[in-house]
């Protein structure tokens, strides 16, 4: 699973990826482009609170679980996309288009699903 | 000079106006002298779009296309020689020329190359703090002017004579109110070059600060915000006295109009506009909705996108999309104003963007 995310990492515009459950454990990642104070730990707590808060809301207006993600920041993106068994979490430049990088993270979540089942 | 100095030297030479145009206008108008091959005009029409709009999204990729096209051939030789002869000289250079395109991702990456342990002279350093100064100018996180300031305080230490270095931290302490610190650096600069006016005056501008405790922490804190109101005054119409934001939340008919434009998108549930605080300022809906628990949904999932992005040191939150087999939220801060659109899953992506994106760099504007 780390090679597909390592694999995910040369994408341009995609500076670190991880695999995480919705409780928090880090099922694999390849963050080493991240800053310095951005380790495993930190970031899966931080993608964790933001799927449960974020599928919280929404269930306050009716809405099913969310399958994806997209958050734009002024320096960068995150992406969470929903793998049925956990999320896959992938932190991307903002100077790249977007429908490229999906395209590579749909491939990625399909590759570790694959490798799951099999 | 200060912080802002330079836009505002570069205001008083200026030919081309963008006044009372919204940063959407603005865009669309440099695309035309780009496509006229106007260049320079494009790019003194960009430059002041991003002075009276720092936020906005439109109005930074315009001004960023035309600085990568102006920037191209030397950043393509300069990759070449980083490839010939790798060496922290040209990764210094190359860490520049990205931080000039905006693309701080890179600079970053080729500071972090140029950064040599046993024989750094500060250079890189002194791009990573100018990098932070940017965001800062920005983003008005005060994260960034604290980083910037450990980072150009770090090329000091490397090398106590980089006149460049030392006379951007006394600014920055200046423009902070740190009057100890900006008197010190601009002292520093008078040890090996007692005649430099621009020392000299600075250490001027800072005898005259007032004396206060010297917290810097709590002094960038109050400066950040000082710059924060200051950018979004300088988003207004001529003759208003309120920032666009401030004048839509103190006239919820006319933001529900301007939401109600999002109607015709194939889709459209509902646009709720709130405060900060997640209190309901205006709302349009297409069929019934319980307005209570959007805007309480819409709060909490702000606070989520928003404690992430700055935990992830990307800066503000400005904009997200949920998507799932019941539909599409779509968040965006425009200024203090938070609005979150709610489309059906027969909603068209592309057509969603499309339409935010107009409402949020034109309509709201107008």
């Amino acid at each position: 699973m780390k090679d597909i995310l390592e694999r995910l990492n040369e994408v341009a515009g995609v500076k670190g990826s991880m695999v995480v459950t919705t409780d928090g454990i880090v099922v694999a990642s390849a963050l080493e482009n991240l800053g310095d104070d951005l380790d495993e730990e930190t970031v899966a707590a931080l993608s964790t609170h933001m799927i449960r808060s974020g599928r919280r809301a929404l269930e306050r207006i009716g809405h099913e679980p969310f399958k994806r993600v997209i958050l734009n920041a002024s320096w960068g993106r995150m992406i969470f996309l929903d793998m049925e068994i956990a999320f896959l979490v992938v932190a991307a430049t903002q100077n790249i288009k977007l429908g490229s990088i999906l395209i590579e993270i749909d491939s990625a979540a399909y590759k570790i699903r694959h490798r799951r089942v099999h | 000079m200060g912080l802002f100095d330079v836009f505002k030297a570069k205001k008083s030479q200026r030919t081309v106006s963008i006044e009372g145009k919204t940063p959407y206008q603005i865009a669309t108008d440099v695309q035309r002298l780009i496509d006229k091959k106007q260049t320079s005009d494009a790019l003194a029409m960009a430059e002041q779009g991003v002075y009276l709009f720092p936020r906005s999204d439109a109005v930074l990729s315009t001004y960023r296309f035309l600085k990568r096209e102006t920037l191209t051939q030397q950043l393509a030789e300069l990759r070449q020689k980083a490839e010939r002869e790798p060496n922290p000289l040209v990764f210094a250079r190359l860490a520049d020329l990205f931080k000039d395109l905006g693309d701080y991702d890179k600079a970053v990456d080729y500071c972090k190359r140029g950064i040599e342990p046993q024989n750094d002279d500060g250079t890189c350093w002194r791009i990573l703090g100018k990098i932070r100064l940017e965001r800062f100018k920005e983003d008005f996180l005060p994260r960034d002017a604290i980083l910037a300031i450990e980072y150009l305080e770090r090329s000091f230490e490397l090398n106590r004579t980089s006149y460049k270095t030392i006379l951007e931290l006394a600014e920055l302490y200046s423009e902070v109110g740190a009057k100890r610190y900006a008197i010190q650096r601009a002292e520093a600069v008078l040890e090996f070059a007692p005649d430099d006016e621009r020392a000299l005056a600075l250490v001027r501008k800072a005898q005259s600060l007032p004396d206060v405790r010297e917290n810097l922490e709590d002094l960038v804190q109050a400066y950040a915000e000082k710059q924060r109101r200051a950018a979004q005054r300088r988003g207004r119409k001529p003759g208003e006295t309120h920032s666009p934001s401030a004048r839509l939340a103190k006239n919820p008919v006319q933001l529900r109009d301007r939401l109600g434009s999002l109607r015709a998108l194939d889709g459209f549930a509902a646009a709720v506009a709130t405060d900060a605080q997640g209190v309901v300022i205006a709302s349009f809906t297409a069929r019934e909705l319980d307005e209570g628990a959007v805007a309480e949904a819409v709060k909490q999932a702000f606070e989520a996108a928003e404690a992430c992005s700055y935990r992830m040191d990307i800066g503000h939150f400005r904009k997200g999309l949920f998507e799932g087999p019941s539909g599409y939220v779509y968040l965006l801060v425009f200024d203090e104003v938070h609005i979150a659109v709610l489309c059906d899953p027969s909603a068209k992506i592309d057509r969603l963007e499309e339409a935010v994106t107009r409402l949020v760099e034109h309509e709201l504007y107008v």
